[in-house]
């Protein structure tokens, strides 16, 4: 009876807003690499898309021992882009799936069913610069960032 | 009591194994670079990289199966969907490139869910049931046609 | 018979599993202002930001393959949003995302031959509607 207060007043008193955020690197640290959900105007190279997609399940409504939010995608995403050679990632899309409060505390009470949790990253790895097609554009800034 | 031990540390091993093996990553070939390089249709995720005039909206969905965690068959591919059907679709629609491409593999197999099904072939055989895993497939993505004006 | 059922199943699965459903929407536009211009990304020159709009026609697919509510891309992207831009007083929207339910042809032939079960559909559009500043 007291758990059942206890969830219903954790319930109460949560709200239904959730909100998941992630830093991405800006790529101003020599070797690191640059994320952004925007385009790029500069010259590149494009070296494929590229998603990253974690799934498992969620315990007791907050443990999630998989790794299933947009930091957990964005740590398998960024290796796997420098591998390929890229200097950075544009045109981000990302998707995670979110619980409100009340339904995780619900599952604190039906522990035995965990949640599905899943997180998708999706986005454009590029190098700069357009070596294959000669020399840059006129007007290209002139001071380029390098990595 | 060792062997008690040995099984909390099998397990422990199975869920640590279980719980590192829930991502997977896909790729897709390279799409059109800046500047454009004028070979074919120009691809991209962002913007058009000259003047343009909207063509059209295409969303496409690729269908495939997983069979038994190990081949995957049909169209739920990145590169059959973007490279391919996509600019096709753009072609016969007079198109000159596709922009603002939007991708999504909706559930790519993870490793233990290819293990998984690879584990029930084996299993099924094993006790004379053959048994074949399959699991749905699904790609979707979406672009706007357009076609370059001016110079 | 029964080594030949699970070939059989295999080459069933390798026959059906490839599929591409394809929709597209004709909707030929520019900001030269004749018409109401949609663009699934941004523009470079000024606008005022009128509103996000959303929209989603929802229905049924009877026997499979008739759609009587329109539900397809064209008609969400003309007869949903392209109507709301006008009535918003706006010029065009940009960021445009869009999405309708896609059936294969494998789920189409199963409802037509169970005709008496529709499958339901929907398609969604969305946008900010804008208004140039010329």
């Amino acid at each position: 009876m007291r758990l059942l207060l206890a969830v219903s007043a954790v319930a109460a008193l949560a709200g239904c807003t959730t909100v998941n955020t992630a830093r991405i690197p800006k790529g101003s640290q020599p070797g690191e690499l640059f994320v952004t959900t925007g385009d790029l105007k500069e010259p590149y190279t494009s070296l494929g898309i590229i998603q990253a997609t974690r799934r498992a399940p969620i315990f007791l409504g907050w443990i999630d021992a998989g790794g299933t939010d947009l930091d957990d995608a964005l740590a398998d995403l960024i290796p796997e882009a420098r591998n390929m050679g890229g200097d950075g990632i544009i045109n981000l899309r990302f998707e995670q799936i979110q619980y409100p409060p009340l339904g995780r505390a619900l599952m604190v009470l039906f522990f035995f069913v965990p949640l599905p949790g899943e997180v998708n990253v999706t986005g454009e790895v590029v190098r700069l610069g357009a070596p294959g097609y000669g020399r840059p554009p006129p007007g290209a800034p002139a001071g380029q960032r390098r990595y | 009591m060792r062997n008690h031990g040995c099984w909390s540390l099998a397990a422990v091993a199975a869920a640590g194994f279980a719980l590192a093996g829930c991502g997977v990553v896909v790729k897709g070939g390279p799409l059109s670079g800046r500047p454009d390089p004028g070979r074919g249709i120009y691809l991209s995720t962002g913007g058009s990289p000259r003047p343009f005039r909207t063509l059209g909206f295409t969303e496409i969905r690729g269908y495939g199966v997983n069979v038994a965690g190990i081949a995957d068959v049909g169209d739920a591919a990145l590169d059959g969907t973007v490279r391919g059907k996509l600019v096709e679709v753009a072609a016969q629609m007079g198109g000159d490139a596709v922009i603002n491409i939007e991708f999504l593999d909706e559930n790519p197999s993870t490793p233990v869910e290819r293990i998984s099904a690879a584990s029930s072939v084996i299993s099924g055989a094993q006790t004379g049931r053959p048994q074949i895993e399959t699991k749905d497939r699904w790609v979707t993505v979406t672009g706007e046609i357009v076609k370059f004006v001016g110079k | 018979m029964r080594k030949l059922v699970a070939p059989a199943v295999l080459a069933s699965l390798f026959a059906l599993s490839g599929c591409t459903i394809v929709n597209s929407a004709q909707l030929p536009s520019d900001r030269s202002g004749q018409q109401i211009f949609l663009t699934s990304g941004d523009i470079p020159e000024p606008y005022l930001s009128l509103g996000i709009v959303q929209g989603t026609r929802s229905g049924v697919r009877l026997a499979g393959f008739f759609d009587p509510a329109g539900t397809d891309l064209q008609t969400g992207l003309r007869d949903v949003l392209i109507p709301q831009i006008r009535e918003m007083g706006g010029d065009g929207a940009i960021n445009v995302r869009y999405h309708m339910t896609q059936y294969t042809p494998w789920t189409q032939v199963v409802g037509l031959i169970f005709f008496f079960i529709p499958l339901p559909t929907s398609v969604t559009v969305s946008g900010e509607v804008v208004k140039l500043r010329r």
